[in-house]
């Protein structure tokens, strides 16, 4: 049998730190596992018609590329909405229908939130290694929003019709 | 009767350090019910990407998650095995997502055209989303991303809180280290 002996009087303090830890600023998204990025960041995406950049990861680096292609039904693209995506916290890229963009990233977790303009985000978690590339489609139909990853061969060949989306974010 | 009581006591009153610990068995306790805890399985779960090398197949929800207190084990739909232990893992997250329902949306679209895909963009459905993360052999960190069912996600986080002993299980959105 225990008896919590003494208990009573560390109730006050523990509680207030409880409540003062409650009300720090949190941790960075770095160390959330399905944070997205900032929400009212605003961003400048320009669309390179007929560019098509693909780079080989630097030195101990992985890049990935990230696209919404033409061979899968998108409902989405009349009205150019705009899909977003956000590693480990914070926004990397922008795409709107049929375009792609890559980032280059350091090898180990990265924890990626896809977002389609307003709607809820869906998340994914991708390990990468240095000197690698990785390929992570998304892609809209009628209320699903998806993002997954597609091996090398077929992810070049729908890149191919893709535009580059150059993005840069404004703080 | 002091005799009595004495002996009563000695009998009752077990030092603390004679009681083997959890790491002493090799055993686990479930959550909430105080028992040994039993290896439990579901094969209702999504895997959404993490582990090196193991692509994740859209929509496909007949992924196998395993656990006990020697392992965490998930076979996923390409027959590939992923496997640690719970020592390993340094976090658990949980994040339900409010969001439209697909499959009522395309039925109510289907039954109804534009005026049943108005209606059903009412219904609403939830995502449960688990993340695991964890250190791999090597000390590199890795993790893996799951979407449970409603029917299972609770009893999931139970299970990873009652392995890692990390706590938990975590607040919607919440983590627990």
């Amino acid at each position: 049998m225990v008896r919590a002996l003494g208990a009573g009087p560390l109730i006050v303090p523990v509680f207030c730190l409880l409540l003062v830890s409650g009300l720090a600023p949190s941790s960075p998204a770095q160390t959330d596992m399905f944070g997205c990025g900032p929400e009212k960041q605003k961003f400048n995406i320009t669309i390179h018609k007929g560019q098509h950049p693909m780079p080989e990861p630097p030195p101990g680096k992985a890049v990935v590329y990230v696209f919404r292609a033409k061979k899968y039904p998108d409902s989405a693209r009349r009205f150019s909405l705009r899909t977003l995506l956000s590693v480990n916290g914070k926004w990397v890229g922008v795409n709107r229908f049929q375009t792609y963009f890559y980032f280059e990233a350091d090898p180990g977790l990265l924890r990626l939130c896809s977002k389609l303009e307003k709607r809820p985000p869906v998340f994914m978690n991708l390990t990468v290694e240095a000197g690698k590339s990785y390929y992570i489609r998304q892609w809209v139909v009628f209320f699903d929003h998806e993002i997954t990853q597609v091996p090398e061969q077929e992810a070049r060949r729908l890149l191919a019709k893709c535009d580059y989306a150059a993005f840069k974010g404004k703080p | 009767m002091i005799v009595i009581g004495m002996v009563a006591f000695s009998l009752a009153w077990v030092p603390s350090h004679s009681v083997p610990s959890e790491q002493e068995t090799g055993a686990c306790i479930a959550r909430g019910t105080g028992a040994p805890f039993q290896e439990q399985s579901w094969n209702k779960v999504q895997y959404l990407g993490g582990a090196i090398d193991v692509p994740s197949i859209p929509r496909y929800w007949k992924n196998t998650l395993t656990i006990s207190c020697g392992s965490i084990r998930l076979k996923t739909g390409t027959n590939q095995l992923v496997e640690f232990t719970p020592e390993q893992v340094t976090a658990i997250a949980y994040a339900g997502q409010k969001g439209d329902n697909a499959a009522a949306g395309k039925a109510g679209f289907a039954a109804g055209g534009l005026l049943g895909l108005l209606i059903a963009s009412q219904v609403k459905s939830v995502s449960h989303f688990i993340g695991i993360e964890f250190r791999l052999p090597d000390g590199r960190p890795s993790g893996l991303l799951l979407r449970a069912d409603k029917k299972n996600y609770d009893a999931i986080l139970n299970a990873l809180g009652s392995v890692t002993k990390l706590g938990g299980p975590p607040a919607p959105g919440g983590k627990v280290h």
